[in-house]
């Protein structure tokens, strides 16, 4: 099974380098950051250099590269519905479900990629332009570089989980429609509406989109000398991503499994 | 008058419900909180029972409530009066002189009045144009030589000035010259460019000290500008002597060391030793949003060492209380408060800027121990305020908030030693929680458009919540409780059985 | 040995309509069977239920001997599928959507040699999306046959091919299920293709499977209409007029197309003999599978499956 799934996940993986769009999206990413200096700069002191890393992550990550991402796994299940391509890997040795595993998995590194280079961008700015001898106020070191570089660690670890469960609601969405255009519309559409009707609804909380930012702003409070680092945050967002990520999965293959690929 | 008994909703916290008109309760002063207060207590009628002076009439307690019958007009005041208490005696300096009057047998009886030649000007309380200037509270009265009479203090740019009793008659007893000069105002520097911004301003001199009566010593207390924008304060103590009308320096001079200029002094224990408190507010340099960090920063060592939290805020964001005993053991502990909106990132602060009618709040006590404030918070409680509307509507509930209306740690409700917090998380609602247990220990229902203040109003060692209707929450910032706003006192009664 | 493809009572409805209606087959290893039928009778969707693509709604599927549900990756690996119009990875290369396959089939071959086998290996590079009609099919043949499948499901294979391309398929299928004993299910619109590749033929219509028969017996001589190779076809053919037992005559220049009432070819050759003609040769003429398609289609008795 895991063999499976693993070669299914190569292929998904040597037909996405060979796709454009892939880069293109990455290199829009990294031309966002690139440019953020101008924007706010990076002022060669060690608050505001660490405090442009907290700046830039959540734009360039949770904004632009959410939205690429989803737009990414959008597309990876309806592309192949659209074009029939389905029906030619669905008659080769693989369980459905583990075919959309794979597919997730895709999503999942894409997505990986993109805060990888987001992170590496962003520090590498402020290691070229700036300071990163940690996080002093008054002449008192609130946090070590080290200290700043862990909490940067664990906002990334942590951020992987909501972001993740945006990448099963997308191919759960991916899956519920036969044009990649309108599968990346319904994604995009579906997780605006969500974010505007969770607060009026009364469901905020248990939203994975509200925790998407989450992790980064524990860094940011970490630059504004600020400790909220509450465990209750972390398990809402655990819970609440892992939830999604489960629901969002079984819809996926709910939704190939029991469909027919007649022409 | 209107009497009637309000149970809490939860516990057996009681209050007593009383209108009272031309009361006006407390009202938050400075931008970081503070309370003031448009009265003083005082045992006017010598019944053990405090006694409430306004700067127009008095209001006599009786068992607790201060009944509308016992509301007592002062006689005629001279223009630009100001009064001044000193045990049942009601001193009012004037222009011309000093009156003192006392209420005796049911009428007003002048004890003292006589013409004094002020070395200055009675300062005057700040009028509308086209009005008359009101009599208001002020603080003149000190004891000096300790035989229980006061000293009538007068503060002028070149000396200190007391007039003592000889002989039932006021007389000047001592002039004491340890006013430093005034300085030159940094903020009178002329603009020259642009042309249209080009103007003449007057020169306007500051002092930079102040002064403070403590039995029979003046403690001056001088700001000295450093560069790099920071500051040193010196505290010099003076020996006053009534009777040879001399002040002498006693003891060493005392200084801080070279501090941020946002810091102030002020007593936080009483370890003899002033203590430093600031609060510095900067745009967050982590947020694409504008948040501001505001730092508080306190030094109870005299500025070697200092105790910093910092909380992400609204622009313009108010916390009612600042440094509040909540113990009650004589040390003032720290409270800081804090909007949670900008706590969620950029993406999701703008969404719940647009849709969310709820926003959180933490408040966090940092207590205040032997030799420094805890690192940690003692106490960190949550509240979910109830807006109405979204932030981006700055709707009326919204702006009580973000002035400091809403939240208040002045209360010790039931006497357990312990304050309460009061918030009003929902319109309607106020609630009191326990700053020890953080229970809800009780609650009293409000009317919309409602503004209320915490305070012992009857001095009885139980806090009370003044309620008063009809101001402008869209103008809040710019507004007084207006003197005909009917106020309302919840007395507290303590925890019934 | 169990027969490579077993289907019983197999069913599939797409909300009314009734795609496939009760098919039972079976196809023995290394047999050929041509699936003829008109538009809509439920060729492809009884494919497609082989394929994995389609479930049924009742009826089972048993290939090589097992349950097609309950060993569904084991039969996968057996079988290559071409499915109507190939569709591929547009802008992959064509060695690299044969890859693919390969990499999800789970096997390891010679790219190379299967594209050579395809007669595309000049365009390995080339993407898939510049193909002509002809070269994916024949792109789709080498996805199909990549890991080397006992079992073959084609759906049209030779759209788009040549003449020439065409004939080499034909003798490539054939010479699989002959040599290698690979079984193929044969779906087609091309009745000389089905005549020439297949062993036996199944007729659908309607979602049911009307016949299924030797394409042997099918073309088997036609002894009641021959065609007699003679001089004086003319007086010949007044002669044989007035006879009651010759239905109808078709004179053409040295040469007569009779149809007989009776397969008495004996009747005619003695009548033609005695009557002084000099026969060159007698030549019953050969049923075609067109014939017998129409034939089955026009007396398609209601109810009759089998």
């Amino acid at each position: 099974m895991m063999g499976r799934i693993w070669t299914a996940y190569l292929v998904e993986w040597s037909k996405s380098l060979r796709l454009k769009r892939s880069y293109l999206w990455l290199l829009l990413v990294a031309l966002a950051i690139g440019c953020s200096p101008f924007l706010r700069p990076v002022v060669g002191d060690s608050v505001g250099d660490y405090g442009f890393i907290a700046y830039v992550t959540p734009l360039a990550m949770n904004v632009l590269g959410f939205f690429l991402v989803l737009a990414f796994t959008a597309g990876l299940i309806s592309t192949e519905m659209a074009s029939g391509t389905i029906r030619m890997v669905l008659t080769r040795p693989i369980h459905r479900w583990e075919w959309v595993v794979a597919k997730l998995m895709a999503g999942l590194t894409y997505a990986l990629i993109m805060m990888t280079l987001v992170s590496i961008l962003s520090w590498a700015i402020v290691w070229v332009l700036g300071d990163l001898s940690g996080v002093t106020y008054g002449g008192e070191l609130l946090s070590s570089h080290g200290e700043m570089v862990s909490a940067y660690t664990f906002g990334f670890f942590l951020s992987f989980f909501p972001i993740a469960a945006g990448v099963a609601f997308a191919l759960a969405i991916s899956t519920l429609t036969r044009s990649p255009i309108s599968s990346v519309m319904a994604t995009v559409g579906l997780w605006l509406a969500l974010d505007f009707l969770k607060t009026p609804l009364g469901i905020d909380a248990y939203i994975f989109t509200t925790y998407l930012e989450m992790p980064w702003q524990h860094f940011a409070d970490r630059c504004d000398g600020i400790a909220t680092q509450e465990s209750k945050d972390i398990l809402h967002l655990l819970l609440c991503s892992g939830t999604t990520f489960i629901l969002a999965l079984f819809v996926a293959i709910t939704s190939i499994t029991r469909r027919d690929f007649s022409r | 008058m209107k009497s009637l008994l309000v149970c809490a909703l939860l516990g057996g916290l009681m209050f007593q419900e009383q209108e009272i008109p031309h009361f006006q309760g407390a009202y938050i002063s400075g931008l970081y909180g503070g309370t003031g207060w448009f009265s003083r207590h005082a045992d006017l009628n010598r019944d053990g029972q405090m006694d409430l002076l306004l700067p127009e009439r008095i209001m006599l307690q009786r068992d607790k409530q201060y009944p509308v019958e016992l509301h007592i007009p002062l006689p005629d005041l001279p223009d630009g009066a100001v009064l001044d208490v000193w045990d049942d005696r009601i001193y009012i300096k004037h222009n011309e002189g000093i009156r003192c009057i006392q209420w005796t047998e049911g009428t007003w009886l002048t004890v003292l009045d006589q013409t004094l030649d002020w070395q200055g000007r009675v300062p005057k309380n700040s009028v509308a144009m086209g009005t008359l200037p009101k009599p208001e509270l002020g603080r003149f009265l000190h004891d000096i030589n300790a035989d229980n009479q006061p000293e009538l203090i007068e503060v002028t740019e070149s000396a200190l000035w007391a007039y003592t009793l000889l002989d039932r008659q006021y007389e000047l007893g001592l002039m004491a010259p340890i006013i430093p000069p005034t300085t030159l105002s940094p903020r009178t520097a002329i603009q020259l460019w642009p042309d249209v911004d080009r103007h003449f301003a007057y020169p306007v001199r500051e002092m930079r000290a102040n002064l403070v009566l403590e039995g029979d010593e003046a403690i001056l207390i001088q700001r000295q500008k450093l560069p790099e924008q920071l500051m040193q304060y010196t505290v010099t103590r003076y020996a006053l002597n009534i009777e040879t009308g001399t002040a002498k320096p006693s003891g060493e001079v005392w200084s801080t060391q070279a501090v941020p200029n946002t810091m102030s002094l002020r007593h936080l224990n009483n370890d003899g030793i002033l203590d430093l408190v600031g609060i510095q507010q900067e745009l967050s340099s982590a947020s694409a949003l504008p948040a501001f960090i505001r730092t508080h920063s306190t030094s109870i060592d005299g500025g070697k060492s200092f105790h910093s939290v910092r909380a992400r805020v609204f622009p313009g964001f108010i916390g009612h209380t600042w440094f509040v005993d909540v113990n009650h053991d004589g040390r003032q502990d720290r409270i800081v408060e804090s909007p949670q909106i900008f706590d969620q990132g950029p993406r999701e602060t703008i969404t719940s800027m647009l849709t969310r009618k709820k926003i959180g709040h933490s408040l966090s006590v940092y207590m205040q121990g032997e030799t420094a404030f805890d690192a940690n918070p003692a106490y960190s409680l949550k509240f979910t305020m109830d807006l109405s509307e979204p932030p981006i509507q700055s709707g009326p509930l919204f702006n009580q908030y973000i002035r400091g209306y809403r939240v208040s740690l002045l209360g010790d409700f039931d006497g357990d030693g312990w304050n309460e917090v009061a918030v009003q998380a929902k319109e309607n609602l106020l609630e009191l929680f326990n700053l020890n247990s953080g229970e809800l220990v009780g609650s009293i229902p409000l009317k919309p458009n409602m503004r209320w203040t915490v305070g012992d109003v009857n001095a009885d060692g139980l806090s009370d919540i003044c309620v008063s209707a009809g101001i402008d929450w869209d103008n809040i910032g710019l507004l007084l409780p207006g003197e005909k706003l009917p106020t309302t006192v919840y007395f507290s009664l303590g925890n019934q059985p | 040995m169990p027969p490579t493809i077993q289907l019983t009572k197999l069913c599939k409805s797409f909300g009314a309509n009734h795609a496939v209606m009760d098919v039972s087959l079976e196809v023995a290893r290394g047999e050929v069977l041509g699936l003829l039928g008109p538009n809509g009778a439920g060729k492809s969707t009884t494919l497609y239920m082989m394929a994995g693509l389609v479930r049924p709604n009742s009826g089972r599927i048993t290939l090589f001997g097992e349950h097609f549900q309950h060993n569904r990756l084991s039969i996968l690996k057996r079988m290559g599928v071409l499915l109507e119009r190939p569709v591929f990875y547009e802008h992959l290369t064509v060695e690299r959507n044969l890859k693919i396959h390969a990499q999800l089939s789970g096997v390891e071959v010679n790219l190379h040699r299967t594209l050579d086998l395809a007669g595309i290996l000049p365009l390995a590079d080339h993407r898939t999306s510049t193909l002509s009609l002809g070269m994916r099919q024949r792109l789709g043949l080498a996805r199909a046959m990549v890991n080397e499948p006992e079992l073959l499901l084609l759906d049209e294979p030779t759209n788009g091919l040549d003449v020439e391309g065409n004939h080499e398929l034909l003798r490539f299928l054939r010479r699989l299920a002959d040599e290698a004993k690979v079984t193929i299910l044969f779906s087609s619109h091309q009745m000389h293709e089905v005549e020439t590749l297949c062993d036996r033929v199944a007729i659908m219509n309607e979602g049911k499977l009307i016949t299924c028969e030797q394409t042997e017996s099918l073309l088997s001589y036609d002894q009641t209409q021959v065609e007699v190779l003679l001089e004086g076809a003319d007086r010949a053919a007044k002669k044989l007029a007035d006879l009651d037992w010759v239905a109808e005559i078709d004179v053409r220049p040295g040469r007569l197309r009779l149809r007989l009432k009776t397969a008495n070819v004996h009747q005619l050759t003695s009548f033609l003999v005695n009557n002084g003609f000099t026969i060159a040769g007698i030549i019953p003429r050969r049923r075609t599978l067109q014939d017998y398609f129409l034939k089955v289609m026009n007396k398609q008795p209601e109810g009759d499956a089998s």
